[in-house]
This record gives structure tokens, sequence and C-alpha cells, in this order.
């Protein structure tokens, strides 16, 4: 099963529940159904540094950064990468969150989880996904420095 | 023809606006998305660092990506959508 959801704000362990009791269904395809071996999450997390290309790449402090989608292109991207990431790597189940708007540093943005029979698939599966993200899924970053 | 494009990020900080507007002279009245991708180069060379080259690039026509030679009519949504970065 696949599932792909925008949330306005960080993906704090509340929002992250409100979202899982409306799609229980996905959530719970990702651990039953008698052929999972291997589940993945992955968490992106806002770094307290990044590198400021205005200042020669220097590494500088942030409060947060500021995500802009372009809707509802930006979810419909990530359910249709989900989709293809899911077939290419034969998994049993993806569920993947982004946020929109501003998340401060230290709170998550970013979830993607993922079951598939054995765990190779799942590792593969991760990195595929978040290397394609950056390239296909119109989500933009701003950081908001200190 | 006259294009409105939709900008995001850095393209929007830098012209400090959501959108931008092309006069677009394609063949005939045909006008594609290399079309529209030259005259953003010429008419908005500020935005160069953010627009990919006309041949190869692709804009998002109607909220879905398009190639260089896909055409672009009156009143379609036409976005930037280059670099990238969520996650």
């Amino acid at each position: 099963m696949i599932l792909a959801c925008i949330v306005q704000g960080p993906l704090t362990t509340e929002a992250q529940a409100r979202v899982r009791a409306a799609h229980a269904a996905a959530w719970e395809s990702l651990t039953f159904g008698g052929g999972v071996g291997a589940k993945l999450r992955f968490e992106g997390i806002v770094r307290r540094a990044e590198a400021d290309a205005e200042a020669e790449g220097r590494q500088r402090d942030l409060v947060a950064l500021d995500y802009q989608t372009y809707d509802p292109m930006a979810e419909r991207g990530l359910l249709s990468l989900a989709g293809e990431v899911a077939e290419r790597h034969g998994l049993k189940a993806i569920c993947v969150l982004h946020s929109r708007g501003r998340v401060g540093v230290g709170e998550v943005s970013f979830v993607l989880e993922v079951s598939a029979a054995h765990r190779g698939e799942t590792l593969a599966a991760v990195a595929d996904f978040v290397d394609r993200l950056k390239r296909d899924v119109p989500i933009w970053k701003r950081a908001v420095w200190a | 023809m006259r294009v409105e494009v939709l900008i995001f990020g850095k393209a929007a900080v830098s012209a400090k606006s959501d959108r931008v507007a092309v006069e677009v002279t394609g063949k005939g009245s045909c006008v594609t998305v290399r079309d529209v991708l030259r005259a953003l180069h010429e008419q908005h060379p500020a935005l160069r660092f953010a627009l990919p080259d006309p041949d190869s690039g692709r804009l998002a026509v109607n909220q879905a990506f398009a190639k260089a030679d896909e055409a672009i009519e009156p009143g379609d949504e036409v976005a930037l959508v280059t670099l990238v970065g969520g996650g």
C-alpha cells in the first residue's frame, strides 16, 4: 500500500499520529500481511547549521527551515515517486510525509517508512527515494538564519 | 503570447515576487516550453541561476512536468520547478 501526505508544520509525534489515524490501513500494511521481513524508517531532521550560498558556502546557524510546496503537484509528486520506488524495489508498503511551512531546528520535516520481504530492498528504496525527492518533487526549503 | 510563470524558492526571493511574465514568440501560433525558457533567459537575466537549459530543461504545465517540445496554450498554468531541494 502507498501513502503520501504533505503536513503543515513539523512532523511532531502528534502530527504523525493524526496521519496514522486518518490512514490506518496504509500504516498497518507496513507490518502486517505475512510477506514483510523488514521495515525501515527514515526521518529528515532540520540541522542547526547549513551552508549559506550567499556567504561563499560558509556554515551558518539557523533557527528553522521554511518549506514551500507547489500544491497539489507536490503531494501528487510524492505519491507518484512512492509508487515508482515501490515497484522498482519490490516493496510491500511505503508511507511518506513531508512538511510544509516552518520547521524548527531539531524537528522532523520528512518521514519515510518502507517495508519489504528482505532488508536489502528497504535500504535501497530509502536511498533511491531521497535522491529522487530532491530532483522530482516541487518542494523548496528556505533557511531562516539565526 | 504573454505567459505568466510561477516561481518558487530562491528564484521567488530574487525576483521579490511569486511570478514573472514573458512575451513569447513561437513558430506560428504554437508556443513551446523551449520558447518560454528562452524568453525567461532573455527577459529575466537575473533569474538565470535558476533557469534550466531551454533545450533540455522542463517546466510544469498545468501541474505536470513538460519537456522542451511540449506546447503551452493560453490560460495554461506554467511554473518553474527547477532547483528542487526538499527532504
